[in-house]
């Protein structure tokens, strides 16, 4: 089996695959806990005052308690719909498309990672550009050099049109 | 008022703001036409641009490319029938129908004349209107400002997504957000984790790119190849002389009178938009005609009315923006935050103090509407050329737009990364089915909201009856809870019509 074959393979194996989610319950029980951990840091991250009783802190920890409240109501019309025996709003991830979505996203990390090291964009923006036409199997040489070309352009553009060294 | 008018013209008048006007006006044009880039995602690309400028240059470019997106959207939904905004979806119904029949540059012409019509009459409505809005805003203390801002969060919540619940969860994310970097009361800091960049706070152009434009790319995965929305607009269809009968103009003089005036309340209205303008005011064309059985076989009436009233949505917009410094849409943050960065500040004191630039973007408002007429008279061939060329590459340039444009605002890597990581919880809320506007409009709103809201409870020694003790407050009280009973009533009926349809299927 070559690697095109594999690729295949595993292609077919991951668009099978896929995790289905009832996401109003998701969604109540991350905010939940999103809102408690904050609740947590408040006082370890925003300074108190001593001397007054609206600080600082008291328009975070609202909001916190509002997002705690809604999601309680949340995930009660859940359980209330599990109890009536009513269909749930569900939600599917399905293996291959994340798989895409986390590719690009490590697209731009790396874009941004070479940015940093080597404190010259056009490095990070052609391996950036080249490598999302690579991902969507763009076989035109031509949109290579046109976007090779127009990465330039934008640098120049930046760089002496807005003045930002980039 | 009239006192301004005289200094502002003379602020307006200059080479600079002209050409910036109409190259905002192409861009927003070419943009909106393209299916798949969206006028916010134009505006996120070019704003940096407008660091370097003046404030009038500054508006005039992104109100250019603002109003030509309302009607460059209705460029491919009327030739190749796939609107190139959200709401030109209600022009492609009689739009691409009469492009069928063969009129396609006659459906061309009256959505422009439609739309230059409604960008007109919503640029006049702002101008008389927003100074009004202003000394009443003027009146306002802090309890009755918390309670505006809510109101306006609350609007923003109810009307993105399905769930009410999720859309107040999202405000309060965004709100929570605006609250990192120095207390504005105490200078404290508040959640920088050790980062001294935070405690400047986190840019709000940083937050829209990595919330929608980086997001909006990596979106592209759930298509098959990435260039779904790659289509040539194919200008060989315009075949027609372009004549509008005079039977079908005077037919279209009316829905375009009543969907303006929808287009500038819908707009007012924060979190509305120009989508549910658009159809609101086809549905009342629609209504009102003595010829309903035309509509969706190639109305005039039908674009007229839906081109105007969205079109109607831009100005309007620009009033709570202006006076109370309340961004109606995600479009109109990013303007507020091209205004702050020249140091003007809505409210009263921006038309007293700044009048001369206050009125010179007003009626600079109009001149664009004048523009985007004339580009789309004479230029329509030229944009239909560029939005040909291929989503593969436009892709990829956008990203590294978005990168440049983040690092150009601090010059500063970690913009970028802060970019990266409002992508990363993005695509996360996204999977829960968390709205992400309201995170925006939190995040614009947070600052004035917390400020209103510390400020009242200290005057009040921390007594919540200063909500309810002025006759303003009462009735954004009022305003509120009615704006809820509405919304849920509305979410409950929608919901209950999506599971008899399921159970029907």
């Amino acid at each position: 089996m070559n690697l095109k074959d594999k690729t295949s393979a595993i292609k077919k194996f991951l668009e099978k695959k896929e995790i289905t989610y009832p996401v109003n319950l998701a969604a109540s029980v991350v905010c939940f806990i999103f809102a408690i951990i904050v609740l947590n840091i408040i006082p370890k991250y925003i300074q108190m005052s001593k001397d007054e009783s609206i600080d600082g802190t008291s328009f975070p920890k609202l909001l916190m308690y509002i997002i705690i409240g809604c999601s309680i109501v949340l995930a009660a019309i859940e359980v209330k719909k599990i109890i009536r025996k009513e269909t749930l709003v569900y939600q599917s991830l399905n293996l291959f498309v994340e798989l895409k979505v986390f590719i690009i996203l490590l697209l731009y990390f790396i874009f941004y990672l070479l940015n940093v090291v080597t404190n010259i964009f056009l490095i990070g923006a052609s391996f950036f550009s080249i490598g999302f036409l690579i991902f969507f199997k763009c076989k035109k040489k031509r949109y290579y050099i046109i976007t090779l070309v127009c990465t330039l352009a934008i640098w120049l553009l930046f760089r002496f049109f807005l003045n930002v060294r980039l | 008022m009239f006192e301004y008018f005289l200094p502002a013209l003379k602020e307006l008048f200059s080479i600079e703001n002209f050409v910036w006007m109409n190259v905002g006006v192409f861009i927003g044009s070419v943009f909106a036409a393209i299916p798949g880039l969206t006028v916010m995602l134009c505006i996120i690309l070019f704003l940096p641009f407008t660091y370097s400028m003046e404030a009038v240059p500054g508006m005039m470019f992104l109100l250019g490319i603002y109003c030509a997106g309302g009607y460059g959207g209705s460029v491919s939904a009327i030739l190749i029938n796939t609107p190139g905004t959200p709401h030109a979806a209600a022009t492609m119904l009689d739009g691409y129908p009469l492009t069928q029949m063969g009129r396609a540059k006659a459906a061309l012409k009256a959505a422009l004349n439609a739309s230059t019509f409604g960008g007109i009459f919503s640029a006049l409505i702002l101008l008389f209107l927003a100074p009004q809005v202003a000394k009443i805003a003027a009146k306002l203390g802090t309890a009755e400002y918390f309670l505006v801002c809510m109101f306006g969060l609350t609007v923003i919540a109810g009307v993105s997504g399905k769930s009410m619940i999720k859309g107040i969860i999202a405000a309060c994310v965004g709100l929570l957000i605006s609250t990192i970097g120095a207390d504005p009361l105490t200078s404290y800091d508040r959640f920088t984790f050790g980062v001294d960049r935070l405690y400047l706070g986190i840019d709000l152009a940083i937050c829209i790119i990595g919330v929608f434009a980086l997001l909006q790319v990596l979106t592209k995965a759930e298509d098959d190849n990435g260039n779904s929305g790659s289509m040539k607009l194919d200008t060989s269809k315009i075949t027609d002389d372009g004549i509008i009968t005079k039977d079908e103009k005077r037919r279209m003089r009316m829905p375009m009178i009543v969907s303006s005036i929808i287009g500038v309340i819908v707009g007012i209205i924060p979190g509305t938009g120009s989508g549910m303008a658009s159809w609101i005011g086809y549905d009342r064309a629609k209504a009102m005609s003595k010829h309903k059985d035309e509509f969706g076989k190639g109305s005039f009436e039908g674009i007229a009315a839906a081109e105007s009233a969205n079109n109607a949505v831009t100005g309007a917009t620009l009033i709570p923006l202006l006076t109370l410094g309340i961004p109606g849409d995600g479009v109109v943050a990013l303007m507020l935050s091209a205004l702050m960065i020249n140091g003007l500040n809505p409210g009263l004191t921006l038309f007293t103090t700044q009048g001369n630039i206050m009125y010179a973007i007003m009626i600079g408002l109009i001149f664009i509407n004048i523009f985007m007429f004339l580009q789309g008279k004479f230029l329509l061939k030229l944009f239909a050329k560029i939005v040909s060329v291929p989503q593969e590459i436009l892709t990829p340039l956008v990203v590294i737009f978005c990168f440049a444009g983040a690092y150009s605002i601090n010059k500063s890597h970690f913009d970028v990364a802060m970019a990266l990581v409002f992508c990363v919880l993005a695509w996360v809320l996204r999977k829960l089915d968390i709205p992400v506007v309201p995170i925006l409009l939190g995040f614009v709103l947070g600052r004035m909201t917390e400020i209103n809201f510390r400020r009242a409870l200290q005057l009040s020694d921390g007594s919540p009856s200063i909500f309810i003790d002025s006759p303003f407050s009462i009735a954004f009280l009022i305003l509120i809870l009615i704006t809820i009973i509405t919304m849920v009533r509305g979410k409950i009926i929608s919901n209950k019509e999506d599971s008899s349809s399921n159970i029907a299927k």
